[in-house]
């Protein structure tokens, strides 16, 4: 795409649709608005004694145990976002692969198949303890486990988006006598990216999960941990701070990923909004 | 007439397509055999279903007969032919690619320059009347548009022969009309051989020297039709008497009344078949 703006045609109210990548609309105000509410929802309950503080500690409280233990915060998030960013990637590119993989081969694919299910039968919690025997408690089992997550998304959805482009299309390449290296790159990858995308936002919500569900096996650092020891020490401040700022970390990846789909893939949008 | 090598020669060509589940081949052409001379303009019509599509795709060795033999200059085909051209009946462009990158894909695909090849997609995209739109997306452009850059794609590579498939089915009427003066300007131009599917018998008509008539499934040839319209063709010669009793002449074929063997049919304002075939190779060589 060479980064190019996309030219658009105007729509309704001379807004210019397409070109926006991130905007602010009603919809979006509105969710802001109802998110603010429950927030304020939960420190009122807390305030008034309605929610204990030995079981839930008010959002305020929350921020104030960010702001006085800064290093605590920052190191434990950096932890877990790491995870998170290794973890995705090695998953997401591990599940690309493996559907490019699974489409031009047949006999991988009927070989692969059961043994992918079977993958995500087992569930991964279980799986945790013995990734930790094996890798100890760093960094490896936790990006193992959110690997583990986010591949399946990503193998499926490369898939279905190869196995969609237009059958004329491939006829296209055929009688062109073109290399299938070359109609993968440049018709069959491009093609399948919307559903590349929509595999790595699911991806994205699932390594959240996966990170989470590592470091509640056995881990010394990361937000999940916070969450453990903040429960083992009765100090709920730091449970929810550290519940926060998971939802924090949720949220961006989920932005991030979205945003990079809109620019990346600006011409799927154009072609479905002006057809 | 120059040369006995025919560019297309069809030899009792005959498809039966597998059924998924049990049961016999399902036969979709049978015993087909015509021959199309270099330069010429062929219009195949017939019913839906009748294997029209399942022709161009064998012509280019997209599938193979089950039977019988197709040549290409001479040579039988066996695998996809590169030096033909094929049109589909959807535009088929990249929604990613400019118009002019989207004109370029069969240069990038057989691994060529594509610098080298720019101006000629240029020239050629004004060649269809897309002056001015090689930088915009095909979402921009109307559908008659897009179907304009697929033929501007088909001849970046400058095939001497090229198949059409219902090209123009999914444009308006006006649309199409004018589409139809444009190609018939594009082959008195570049001088290709053209296989043009249609189900309109009128567009037909208009555009080929020769129609062949095929009948419902499993397809056959009812019978090859000479047009002895004089060209250049423009669109007014579809109000001449000549043009109806060509296109009731091949209506018949078409339908019931057909039934029989339509060879035998005369078109009644049919000039004498051999000023028809005169007039045609002296076009022919005239070019």
């Amino acid at each position: 795409m060479e980064g190019n703006r996309l030219p658009c045609r105007k729509r309704r109210n001379g807004v210019a649709r397409g070109r926006r990548v991130v905007g602010l609309t009603k919809e979006v105000i509105m969710s802001a608005v109802i998110l603010a509410l429950l927030v304020l929802a939960w420190e009122a309950g807390a305030r008034s004694g309605l929610i204990p503080r030995f079981l839930l500690a008010s959002p305020s409280e929350a921020m104030l145990y960010m702001m006085s233990h800064p290093r605590v915060v920052m190191s434990n998030f950096a932890t877990t976002a790491w995870e998170v960013l290794l973890g995705l990637a090695a998953g997401a590119s591990a599940g690309v692969l493996l559907g490019i993989l699974i489409f031009y081969s047949a006999p991988i694919r009927k070989m692969m198949y059961p043994l992918l299910v079977a993958s995500q039968v087992v569930p991964k919690v279980a799986v945790a303890p013995f990734l930790l025997l094996w890798f100890g408690y760093g960094l490896v089992p936790k990006v193992v486990i959110t690997a583990l997550m986010s591949f399946f998304p990503l193998v499926l959805n490369t898939l279905l988006g190869l196995t969609s482009v237009e059958p004329d299309m491939v006829d296209l390449g055929r009688s062109l006598h073109a290399p299938a290296l070359r109609m993968l790159s440049k018709i069959y990858l491009i093609s399948a990216l919307p559903h590349m995308f929509a595999g790595l936002k699911t991806a994205s919500t699932l390594s959240v999960i996966g990170a989470v569900v590592a470091e509640f096996t056995g881990s010394q650092a990361g937000l999940g941990y916070l969450i453990l020891m903040g429960l083992s020490y009765g100090e709920t401040p730091m449970m929810a701070a550290a519940l926060v700022l998971l939802f924090v970390l949720g949220v961006v990846l989920f932005v991030a990923v979205d945003v990079t789909e809109r620019t990346a893939i600006q011409w799927y949008y154009l072609e479905r909004e002006n057809r | 007439m120059g040369s006995t090598q025919k560019a297309i020669a069809y030899r009792h060509v005959s498809k039966a397509y597998l059924p998924a589940r049990r049961g016999g081949p399902v036969p979709a052409l049978e015993d087909i055999s015509f021959e199309v001379s270099e330069g010429e303009f062929i219009s195949v019509v017939g019913p839906s279903g009748c294997g029209k599509t399942t022709l161009l795709k064998m012509t280019c060795g997209l599938t193979l007969p089950s039977d019988g033999e197709i040549r290409i200059g001479g040579v039988p085909v066996r695998e996809p032919v590169t030096g033909i051209g094929f049109i589909f009946q959807t535009p088929l462009l990249c929604p990613w690619r400019r118009i002019i990158d989207n004109v370029l894909l069969p240069v990038e695909m057989l691994g060529l320059r594509k610098e080298d090849y720019r101006e000629e997609a240029l020239r050629l995209l004004n060649l269809v009347g897309l002056d001015g739109f090689e930088s915009r997306y095909p979402f921009e452009l109307s559908g008659g548009m897009q179907q304009r850059v697929s033929l501007a794609r088909c001849l970046i590579r400058d095939p001497p022969i090229m198949l059409m498939d219902e090209p123009f089915g999914s444009v308006d009427a006006l649309t199409r009309d004018q589409l139809d003066l444009e190609l018939l300007r594009i082959h008195r131009a570049k001088g290709k051989t053209i296989v043009f599917v249609t189900h309109s018998i009128m567009e037909a008509t208009l555009l080929a020297d020769r129609i062949v008539v095929l009948g419902p499934r499993p397809g056959r040839v009812r019978g090859v039709i000479e047009i002895g319209l004089p060209r250049p063709r423009g669109i007014d010669v579809m109000t001449t008497q000549e043009f109806a009793a060509y296109v009731g002449c091949i209506r018949n074929l078409v339908g019931e009344n057909g039934q029989g063997e339509g060879r035998g049919l005369i078109c009644p304002v049919n000039p004498p078949e051999e000023e028809a075939r005169d007039r045609g190779a002296n076009r022919r060589l005239g070019r």
